[in-house]
């Protein structure tokens, strides 16, 4: 079943597009979003969570059209979402907040409510500090608490705009393994500037820049794209697009090798870096 | 076709939010206000008798403390769901912003607005330990009915109303310390001190009741039909704030501008008939 349908999805805020053209098809799995800051991905994500709407396009989520009011909440009562900066009302302890947030996903019957406030707050590891009020809680525990409250109501949609800043790395591993869960049957769109989260934990990834899809295929695609041009060196080579010395002491360069280079296995990281320099360079050249 | 807007989810957000406000810490800062007069008093030995000393107290906190401060207490609360970081975790749920903001104003109603309801039968208790015969004229109360003592309640929800209408409408930081000013500059160049038993006629359009008179302390009560017109005048422009708070729904503009016309004529033929 397809979970997403974008058809030539445009938004623009002002003059500025920052969304061209973007056409996208996912069913259930992980979908990782990579690209630069300004790239759009996080207006197409809020897209996807219908917190906004597109200038131009289609978008079918869900099997509904998210250009209609009433199938907007039928999408919003199968969604779950984590906006890349979340602020909480004040005043409010963290199962205060979550049971909020329930109410407003239309769970109204009180004790069903309240168990499963305790079932997300278990499942992110907040069960000890559910009582304490969110201003005294960390960081990471702040960024958890908006993941409990994507996962409240069983959402067959997850769109987490980069839900693993502030986590630390025992609960990126747990994060990591709660989102394949859930992705065994449904989809789950992550944004992420962690490629190795992206490398650890999502078959598919789409790489925006600038407005536009310039990549979609699986990580070890985009780790290939970067094949054969990653090599390891004392010193830094004049083909180096980017170069930065390893733990083992090496320099470890990405760009154009020069003959009889040490040949290195290129990461998705690689190939990611080297997408986006050729996209970047393209733009320039187009500017020019 | 809208979206009704008063569903059990918002009955339930109405409940949280009742509580909010009423836990906001304005009321707490508010309520030093009459503290700081009654202990001011106790020490110069004023007040007189000491069942007109509580009533006036009592009188104080609420008419001139609680129910103005609801503005704030409201609007923050309000204000707290609608910031922009915030709301973005919210938006993306079935309960839109008018189920939000109706569950404000429901939470007004069973907070605060019920907190004024309450205040009528203290008032009415205490004034039965008071008296008009005393030797100082400004410690005088003068008891009053229930039906007068009404607009209490309805200071509170039009100050709610328009507390959450400011958060609503106008989520800029300033908008709210401005539009208290306006009110209050406002309320004091309406408010003319008696030389008679009787309220001066501008002083009707104040947004508070005409009785408590700076130079005599507490006047006579007033002909009840004025009074009557002055709660209806309080109720209509507390009305006309929640319309505006409200945002509206597909296809509802015209009635909402409808009904807001309605209520503004009735507002301002109260106004008019308020002055005798």
């Amino acid at each position: 079943m397809t979970s997403i349908r974008l058809a030539g999805v445009n938004k623009r805020y002002g003059r500025q597009p920052v969304l061209d053209g973007v056409s996208l098809d996912a069913g259930p799995g992980v979908l990782g979003l990579l690209g630069p800051n300004g790239a759009g991905k996080t207006t197409l994500l809020r897209i996807l969570a219908t917190v906004t709407a597109p200038d131009a396009g289609h978008v079918e989520l869900l099997g509904h059209d998210a250009g209609r009011p009433a199938a907007r909440i039928e999408i919003r009562r199968r969604l779950g979402y984590v906006p890349q900066e979340t602020g909480f009302p004040s005043g409010f302890t963290a199962f205060e907040y979550v049971d909020y947030v329930a109410i407003l996903k239309e769970m109204t019957a009180r004790r069903a409510r309240h168990d499963e406030v305790r079932r997300v707050l278990a499942v992110v590891g907040l069960t000890r500090v559910a009582g304490r009020r969110i201003r005294r809680l960390s960081g990471g525990m702040k960024r958890r608490l908006v993941i409990a409250q994507a996962l409240l109501g069983d959402p067959q949609l997850l769109v987490l705009d980069e839900p693993t800043v502030g986590l630390d790395p025992e609960q990126r591993l747990r994060f990591r393994d709660t989102v394949s869960a859930l992705a065994e049957d449904r989809c789950v769109v992550v944004s992420t500037h962690q490629t190795e989260d992206i490398a650890a934990f999502c078959p598919r990834v789409v790489v925006l820049h600038e407005g536009r899809v310039r990549f979609d295929s699986t990580p070890q695609d985009l780790a290939g794209a970067a094949a054969g041009r990653v090599w390891t060196a004392d010193r830094r080579d004049p083909g180096a697009r980017l170069a930065w010395r390893t733990s083992a002491g090496a320099l470890h360069q990405v760009g154009t090798p020069p003959p009889g280079a040490t040949l290195v296995e290129a990461s998705l990281e690689d190939g990611y870096l080297l997408l986006v320099d050729a996209a970047e360079a393209g733009r320039q050249e187009a500017a020019r | 076709m809208s979206t009704p807007v008063l569903t059990p989810a918002a009955r339930q957000l109405g409940t949280i939010e009742a509580r909010r406000m009423l836990r906001h810490p304005a009321y707490a800062v508010a309520l030093l206000y009459p503290a700081a007069f009654a202990v001011s008093a106790l020490a110069h030995h004023e007040g007189g008798p000491a069942g007109n000393f509580v009533f006036v107290i009592v009188f104080l906190s609420l008419f001139l403390a609680y129910a103005p401060v609801t503005l704030v207490a409201a609007n923050r609360t309000a204000a707290a769901t609608y910031r922009r970081r915030v709301r973005d975790a919210l938006d993306g749920t079935p309960v839109d912003d008018r189920q939000r903001t109706v569950a404000a104003i429901l939470g007004l109603l069973r907070g605060p607005v019920t907190v004024g309801l309450a205040g009528i039968p203290v008032l009415l208790a205490l004034q039965r330990i008071t008296t008009a015969d005393t030797v100082v004229r400004s410690d005088a109360v003068y008891g009053r009915t229930a039906l007068e003592y009404l607009q209490l309640p309805a200071l509170v929800l039009g100050a709610g109303l328009l507390g959450i209408a400011v958060a609503r409408r106008l989520p800029l930081p300033g908008a709210l310390p401005l539009v208290a000013i306006v009110l209050w500059l406002g309320t004091i160049g309406m408010t003319e001190m008696s030389e008679t038993d009787l309220m001066h006629g501008r002083t009707w359009f104040a947004l508070w009741p005409v009785w408590p008179d700076g130079a005599t302390g507490m006047l006579p009560r007033q002909p009840l039909d004025q009074e009557m017109w002055h709660l209806a005048y309080l109720l209509g422009l507390g009305v006309l704030a929640g319309i505006v708070a409200l945002p509206g729904g597909d296809g509802q503009r015209w009635g909402r501008w409808a009904v807001a016309a309605l209520v503004a004529a009735g507002t301002a033929l109260a106004s008019w008939l308020q002055l005798g």
